[in-house]
């Protein structure tokens, strides 16, 4: 049961980093990035079930559950502010800081 | 009157046994910018300002205190290091906020938010270098991340800052999901531990010798994002450019000199005992970012990339510090470079935040007779650029010649010799500069210096404008004479090792 | 682990949970007189005539409401470990939580005062 789980935390992980290498949109970037934290999570979880004390892993998920939400609100908010500007969210347009 | 006195005295040993009261300062200082902003809808700001300086002032006097009452009961050499490192950062943030606050007037945001996250990025630094937890070291890691963000993005209409923010926000978020996965990997393998103490001993005894590794290669990954080590370099030039230059200032000390601090405290403490792997990868990395930060500096047409390369390159020099350390001298020589480098690299985003107010541009080409404009600007950006490449009498020079030494006695021969070659390089590029200021003739007559500074007669921004010039001048004296007092500031980091 | 018997009453309530909308589905299409027309054609939407395209814009404005609500929703979870020991904790883990919700309420205050929590 405790292989799975890591099993299944290294593949979302696996996953979540494909979809944020090669999503062209930010949004969809960012739900990679909320993927990525919540296989970390699942890590979290299944690491402090092995454990005599098991709050100190639970409670660091409810504190990366809750950065991770301030850092998608952060990330839409940056999102808004670009689509504002230049009206599309792409991550492939975004080209005007090159060498 | 004798319970006054005793009230007092047991006051004082309150206030001095409370630790984290530099930071519970802050955070009142935060809230009171909040509440004053909103309650003066947003007029009042030069109150704002002084608010904020306040607030860092009697943070860092108090950390000085404490450090001082501590040490004459009992010596902690973790606690030394966590402090230095606080105090680092209180200067920073005290330079840039002084050094940026007429920049945000002139370009007519709210200082109000600007100054908020400031403080806060200050904060989650100044907790991140004495964290003993894997949590507080996550949150604070975030916040930190995020308050530059935000300061990232402070442009918000302008479409190449929305550009770095966005990058920024990406990569921060990627890195600290890996330092994160690391940290999970800890956790599992020290049996449930998350402070880095009992960490150390679950992890000694593991039969799961191989996870360790790729728990440390996790660490380093996200820690090399933070530092802008070579393989994680990429975000570095791009967000440079794109965000506000006093942001950039910013940047350039704080998150560094914080990521420094929990990459030492994690590699220092957690890994001691393979030291030989970890310090073989730190110094191939730490001599691919000198090699290619130096390279591609010279290439560059823009000072805020160039100076981005360069800060990579110079990370790269810290690391070797962070790879002598030794049981007589412990951090000594990489604590002492770090605070040359934050007064140097203050020092020259100074002038160059100065320069792109007055012009608005921050090409390298527009910099041509600058002598004949100001001499003033031009003297401190000379000095600040000649000691960041290592000229001798500046203290560049000086720390980086401790540097050296202290790397080539641990035996890191060739680290030691790339890092001399590359210094050269790059006191090529600072000296193309410096040249083209000198010598140069003024191609864009028609960009009259003070152009800004006509619309804007208004007492609070002339007293700002001061203390933009103030900053500057600091930054340059200090970053010429701190090499004369260099004995006094190595005595007091000679101890620091945990 | 899902083969022991203490789960037993939770695969028949699985069970039955399915069919339910299997069952309601199928008794319909057996029951009901077969009549095709237009209007049945359409997706019922709670007596409202829907129009245009699946695919709409929101309004921007639901973005600063969800914005404030996610955050102090998710602040929210903090409180719950606090409030299932609180006894054990103390006066001391409740002035920090004052403390806490504090700070939340500064930010609150702050974005009613910036107008995030204005409709128009």
């Amino acid at each position: 049961m405790f292989e799975q789980g890591l099993i299944l935390s290294a593949y979302l992980l696996c996953v979540g980093f494909f979809g944020l290498i090669t999503s062209r949109n930010m949004v969809r970037a960012l739900m990679s990035l909320e993927l990525i934290f919540n296989a970390i999570t699942l890590n979290f979880i299944t690491l402090s079930n092995l454990f005599d004390n098991r709050e100190t892993g639970e409670i660091f998920t409810l504190f990366v559950i809750a950065v991770a939400a301030a850092e998608a609100a952060t990330g839409l908010a940056i999102a808004l502010s670009i689509h504002r500007n230049r009206r599309s969210t792409r991550i492939d347009q975004s080209n005007l800081l090159k060498w | 009157m004798n319970d006054i006195n005793l009230f007092l005295a047991k006051l004082t040993y309150t206030s001095a046994k409370l630790t984290i009261l530099p930071e519970i300062i802050l955070i009142l200082g935060l809230v009171a910018v909040v509440v004053i902003d909103l309650l003066s809808k947003g007029k009042n700001t030069f109150l704002l300002y002084k608010i904020s300086m306040v607030t860092l002032l009697a943070s860092a006097v108090i950390l000085l205190w404490q450090w001082g009452f501590f040490t004459a009961y009992e010596r902690s050499h973790a606690r030394d290091f966590g402090n230095i490192f606080r105090f680092f950062l209180l200067i920073c943030s005290l330079l840039s906020i002084s050094s940026s606050v007429d920049y945000i007037l002139c370009s007519k945001m709210s200082l109000a938010e600007f100054l908020l996250f400031k403080l806060a990025a200050g904060l989650g630094g100044m907790v991140l270098s004495c964290a003993n937890d894997l949590v507080t070291i996550y949150v604070s890691l975030e916040f930190l991340a995020l308050s530059s963000c935000f300061l990232s993005g402070y442009t918000k209409r302008d479409m190449r800052s929305n550009e770095a923010t966005m990058k920024f926000l990406l990569m921060s978020g990627a890195s600290s999901s890996l330092l994160l996965y690391g940290f999970s990997l800890l956790y599992g393998l020290s049996g449930g531990q998350l402070q880095l103490d009992k960490i150390v001993d679950g992890i000694i005894f593991n039969r799961y010798g191989s996870i360790i590794y790729l728990s440390a290669a996790f660490t380093t990954a996200g820690t090399a994002f933070k530092l802008s080590l070579f393989p994680f370099h990429q975000w570095t030039p791009d967000v440079y450019e794109g965000s506000p230059t006093p942001v950039v200032a910013f940047f350039s000390v704080t998150s560094k000199v914080a990521a420094l601090a929990l990459f030492t405290r994690l590699f220092g403490l957690i890994f001691p005992y393979f030291s030989n792997e970890w310090h073989v990868a730190v110094g191939l990395l730490a001599t691919f970012s000198m090699i290619l930060g130096n390279l591609i500096a010279v290439t560059q047409r823009s000072v805020k990339r160039m100076l981005a390369f360069s800060s990579i390159s110079q990370i790269g020099y810290i690391m070797i510090g962070v790879l002598s350390a030794d049981s007589g001298n412990g951090y000594a020589s990489m604590i002492t470079y770090t605070f040359i480098y934050i007064l140097m690299n203050l020092g020259t985003f100074a002038c160059i935040t100065l320069f792109g107010l007055r012009t608005g541009t921050d090409n390298i080409r527009d910099y041509a007779g600058l002598y004949m404009k100001d001499p003033v600007l031009t003297f401190s950006l000379v000095l600040c650029l000649l000691s960041l490449g290592g000229m001798p009498p500046l203290s560049g020079f000086f720390g980086k010649l401790y540097l050296f030494w202290h790397g080539w006695k641990a035996g890191l021969y060739s680290l030691v010799l790339v890092a001399l070659v590359t210094s050269v390089i790059s006191i090529y590029y600072y000296l193309k500069i410096i040249k083209l200021m000198f010598t140069g003739k003024s191609g864009r007559s028609d960009t009259p210096l003070n152009s800004r500074q006509n619309s804007l007669v208004s007492l609070s921004i002339s007293i700002s404008k001061n203390s933009l010039e103030i900053a500057m001048i600091i930054c340059a004296l200090a970053s010429t004479l701190s090499g004369i007092f260099i004995d006094p500031i190595i005595e007091i980091t000679r101890n620091t090792f945990f | 682990m899902f083969l022991s018997h203490q789960y037993d009453s939770f695969w028949i309530f699985l069970l039955v949970c399915i069919s339910i909308p299997l069952l309601a589905f199928s008794i319909t299409r057996f029951a009901a007189p077969p009549r095709e027309g237009p209007e049945k054609s359409t997706s019922y939407e709670s007596g409202i005539e829907p129009k245009g395209d699946t695919w709409i814009r929101f309004q921007i404005r639901y973005y600063m409401f969800a914005l404030v609500f996610t955050v102090f929703d998710v602040e929210t979870v903090f409180l719950y470990p606090w409030a299932t020991s609180f006894e054990e904790l103390g006066l001391f883990a409740f002035v920090e939580v004052i403390v806490f919700i504090f700070i939340l309420i500064v930010g609150l205050v702050y974005a009613w005062r910036k107008g995030a929590l204005e409709w128009c």
